[in-house]
């Protein structure tokens, strides 16, 4: 699916504009990683006549990118070879380098540079950024802020504001165009430098962001008609005022609702000398309407504002403020009625044909993707089609034979698009042969040291005392204490403090989950090791009251993912755990964050009071489809956030010497340990979970 | 064994007279409900998030009936002797202790268990002959059964935003209570109690409320629970007080709910964006 959706962008490219990209981009398919063949084809389809043999080396950097990356690579080669052919090349050939040499929002700033540049048919100039990047990362200007920079922090915040589920989104750099909402998304520049200092950039950041949040909470899309009307009767100077007038409502809305965004209009007024701003213009409305802002232009000179434009200000024209009210209406025949109406509205309306486009972008992008085809791809479109049923009925089907099985479906985090992919990994609990085995890895002689050792930690938890005597306070008199006190009165008159007895019972109440990656990499004597591990510890806990389960993962990709029970919660300790351990080999990738998901819920089950999800692993989140690098780390770290909102404690320990890098990100300073040394885990697991539990 | 009557009264009442009115704002009809839960002798189950009002409510209907209260913070460590009481040893003999709960059962106090969830599942059993038609106390260390003052009344309270498989109510305990919910007040209902409480301007109340209300949308998302009104009223002192709202805000309210650092920036731009 993902790559007939990937040709149709290739194919569909001149025709599209940034917001169709946006839609599609997040309703592209598989995340997994493209091969350099597929890549290849998919080159030579956006430029036409290029000799693969002579790209390999950029196509293999390529390769290694994950496939959201690729996929971002393919759309913006697309968007640079309808602008220059010759630099898309060169853009190519420097993709992947520059990717490693910038952080991902200097890199779509870059990329954003050299659209620019193109655009305005400075070609040298492109040519020296394209291939000058390490130039370009030393000279960028640190007081510009790039949106994919803040769009995060803009999106949390205001998602603590507004009821509905808000993105943001880009502008296009090179189209100029002003902030806009559907209703949806927030569509905000790419990048701002306006002040010479990243603080009031932000700002300016923010207040745009409220300004569309303002136009949706005042309802500025009321005005459709009547806009609409006026543009027709006065042309574009009335959409202008329109827009200054409606911007000042907002803000003044802003003002008594959120002070502080006022204060940063103040200073952005200020700093940008934005001169005889009418801020009294709805001075003593309370709550105004668009109604408001349509009386005041009819009563004041109607060029009075014509010319002025806030440096904050959206975009109010009639086929943006439609977008907003399709996103938001159901009802067909009034969208059907919108768009006659912007039909009939003058010279700057839509035409049908454009307004049936933007209409069924939303509710039906595979019509309009078909409009837009050219004739001989609609048979190829249709054969699509036909796959796509063929390959959902196969996906129904499969359905229905897993029902048998122990299979489940979970979500996975796109960290490029910012969602999850829902019902994403298909994890399927298999059963581990606890048919005899040889278990000699579990029956060393130099094994009874360790054991040695783990008895001994644990003991101290068993052996917690139930009662404790000679306390100042407690439940009951501890006599003993009492008549020694009493025969030693005269001794020490202090004893007679002591001489209670404290219920210390021990309310130990602990489920541990131990989730262990079994992945390829651990073959051979690491193997031996988790083994030798897992098996001393599960025999020592079943000593303890603590409940506790074993489950190994690994898979290889999306489809398959992996969980072995090698003990469950409801299971006693016995000589068939101790088989299926010793049956434990190591397997293939590590989808961590399925894995994850699914052993919380496994845990969360558990009746007790500190639940603890203890991962061993040997390094870090990767599987074949590219569920490797930032991808990976992004949803096992939200898997695990998704754990610790469950009151589940993750923990991880691992082999890994480069854990640095992207533990503490994923799961927090204190959450992990590193082993340096694997042969000491047995010992070490004990010491971790007497900490963990006591 | 025959309950024992609890004529003799042993503790001065006016010793836990609540004598000043407390300040309450009531969200909903939960005094209406409280009166009949006390005229029928039915105990009562305050559920609501951590500083809504819950303990300040049973102040307020302490006072407003001229009961003395007997409060009770629960904890991990709270043992049954530690609510029933205990011997303690006197002059080389040992003498009876009454412990809260006993204290109130005899002398027909209101008993607030509060955060009744953190006690342990065992300790809060020993309750649950007093919250039915029986309302009576078993003191096994005396071998007697203590028959509830007629003016006694327990009621407790506990945040189902803990709610977890340990941090539960015993179906059997729940189902003993009418309880009534806390969450919190209305926006226009918590700026008057931060006004009120704090003496800060209206307006500047309503603008911390609002921060309130979006850092509640966070919960699930960052953080664990929310800004609570109590939280926003010792904010409202701060700035009373001639604090700036936003140094107050991030002392007061962002960095008393996260340790996060992400969370504290995104609160502090929330601060930022209402003052």
């Amino acid at each position: 699916m993902s790559f007939i959706r990937t040709l149709l962008k290739t194919w569909l490219g001149p025709q599209r504009n940034t917001k169709q990209l946006s839609l599609e981009s997040k309703q592209t398919g598989s995340c997994g990683g493209m091969s350099t063949t597929e890549l290849k084809i998919r080159i030579e389809l956006i430029l036409d006549g290029v000799d693969t043999r002579q790209i390999i080396e950029p196509v293999t950097g390529i390769a290694a990118l994950s496939h959201a990356l690729q996929s971002e690579f393919l759309t913006q080669l697309a968007s640079v070879a309808e602008l220059s052919a010759s630099h898309a090349y060169a853009l190519l050939l420097t993709y992947a380098p520059a990717l490693n040499a910038m952080s991902t929002s200097e890199h779509s700033y870059w990329l954003e540079t050299i659209k620019q540049a193109l655009s305005e048919q400075k070609f040298e100039h492109a040519e020296i950024l394209i291939n000058g990047y390490g130039d370009f990362v030393s000279n960028l200007d640190k007081t510009t802020v790039q949106l994919s920079e803040v769009a995060e922090l803009l999106e949390k915040l205001i998602s603590t504001i507004s009821q509905d589920t808000l993105t943001i989104g880009h502008l296009d750099i090179s189209s100029k165009q002003q902030a806009y909402t559907d209703g949806k998304q927030l569509y905000l520049p790419a990048s701002i430098s306006s002040f010479d200092n990243y603080a009031d950039n932000f700002s300016l950041y923010k207040v745009i962001t409220f300004q569309l949040l303002g136009q949706l909470q005042c309802e500025s899309l009321l005005a459709i008609k009547p806009l609409q009307s006026g543009i027709a009767d006065h042309g574009n100077d009335f959409l202008q005022q329109f827009s200054f007038i409606e911007t000042v409502r907002i803000n003044h809305y802003l003002k008594y609702t959120f002070p502080g965004v006022w204060r940063k209009i103040v200073d952005i007024h200020k700093k940008l000398a934005v001169e005889n701003y009418p801020e009294s213009l709805f001075e003593g409305d309370e709550k105004t309407t668009v109604f408001n802002t349509l009386a005041i232009m009819e009563q004041s000179d109607f060029a009075s504002f014509s010319s002025d434009s806030l440096p904050y200000q959206g975009d109010f024209s009639p086929e943006k403020l439609i977008l907003n009210q399709v996103e938001n209406s159901e009802n067909q025949s009034v969208l059907m009625n919108l768009m006659n109406n912007n039909i009939d509205a003058g010279e700057d309306a839509l035409t049908e044909d454009k307004l049936a486009d933007r209409i069924s972008i939303k509710h039906n992008a595979n019509a309009e993707a078909l409009a837009n085809l050219p004739d001989k791809h609609q048979d190829i479109w249709e054969q699509l089609n036909e796959t796509v049923a063929q390959h959902q009925q196969e996906a129904e089907k499969r359905r229905e034979e897993e029902s048998n099985k122990r299979v489940y479906y979970y979500p996975e985090w796109d960290t490029s698009l910012n969602q999850y992919r829902q019902d994403w990994c298909r994890v399927e609990e298999i059963a581990i042969s606890d048919n005899e085995n040889a278990t000699h890895a579990l029956d060393k002689t130099d094994l009874r040291f360790s054991e040695y050792k783990i008895k001994k930690t644990l003991d101290m938890i068993i052996n917690t005392q139930r009662f404790i005597r000679y306390q100042s306070d407690g439940d009951e008199i501890d006599i003993d204490a009492w008549v020694e006190a009493k025969s030693n009165k005269t001794k020490h008159a202090d004893d007679f403090q002591n001489v209670y007895v404290r219920n210390n019972k021990n309310s130990r109440s602990v489920a541990i989950m131990f989730a262990v990656d079994i992945s390829g990499s651990t073959a051979g004597w690491k193997n031996e090791i988790i083994q030798q591990s897992t098996w001393l510890l599960s025999r020592t806990l079943s000593k303890l009251d603590d409940q506790f389960a074993i489950y190994a993962f690994s898979g290889s990709g999306r489809e398959q993912c992996d969980i072995y029970p090698v003990k469950e919660f409801k299971e006693k300790y016995s000589p068939t755990i101790k088989q299926r351990i010793a049956n434990l080999s190591a397997k293939q990738y590590t989808r961590m964050g399925a894995a994850i998901r699914h052993l919380s819920k496994i845990l969360n089950q558990a009746e007790a009071k500190t639940k603890i999800l203890f991962v061993l692993t040997d390094g870090r989140p990767d599987d074949i489809d590219s569920y490797r690098g930032h991808y990976g780390v992004e949803d096992t770290r939200r898997a695990f956030n998704e754990a610790k909102a469950l009151y589940l404690n993750p923990f991880v320990l691992t082999f890994d010497q480069a854990c640095i890098d992207y533990l503490p990100h994923m799961l927090g300073k204190n959450r992990y340990r590193l082993i340096s040394d694997i042969a000491m885990l047995p010992v070490q697991i004990s010491t971790i979970y007497k900490q963990l539990t006591t | 064994m025959k309950p024992m009557n609890t004529d003799n009264k042993t503790i001065n009442n006016a010793e836990y007279f609540i004598e000043k009115e407390p300040y309450y704002q009531p969200s909903s009809n939960e005094i209406e409900i409280f009166n009949t839960a006390l005229a029928e002798n039915i105990p009562v189950l305050l559920k609501g998030p951590t500083g809504c009002g819950k303990t300040r409510f049973m102040e307020y209907m302490s006072w407003y009936h001229k009961r003395p209260l007997i409060a009770v913070s629960c904890h991990d460590d709270l043992t049954t002797s530690d609510l029933v009481g205990r011997y303690l040893i006197k002059d080389s003999s040992t003498v009876w202790q009454d412990g809260p709960l006993t204290t109130a059962v005899r002398n027909g106090c209101i008993c607030y268990l509060d955060e009744i969830v953190e006690a342990r599942k065992d300790t809060t059993v020993v309750i649950h002959p007093l919250c039915d038609d029986r309302r009576i106390l078993p003191l096994e260390k005396l071998g007697q059964l203590l028959k509830a003052s007629p003016d006694f009344c327990l009621t407790m309270s506990y945040n189902p935003g803990y709610q977890s498989a340990v941090k539960d109510l015993k179906p059997s305990t729940r189902q003993r209570f009418i309880s009534i919910d806390f969450s919190y007040p209305a926006e226009d209902i918590e700026s008057v109690i931060v006004h009120e409480e704090s003496k800060l301007d209206l307006k500047q109340c309503e603008l911390l409320v609002k921060l309130a209300n979006m850092t509640r949308n966070l919960v699930g998302n960052g953080l664990e629970e929310g800004a609570s009104t109590r939280l926003l009223v010792h904010t409202a002192k701060l700035i009373y007080r001639g604090f700036e709202p936003n140094m107050a805000c991030k002392c007061g309210i962002a960095d008393a709910i996260t340790d996060d650092d992400d969370t504290k920036t995104l609160l502090h731009e929330m601060i930022d964006t209402v003052f």
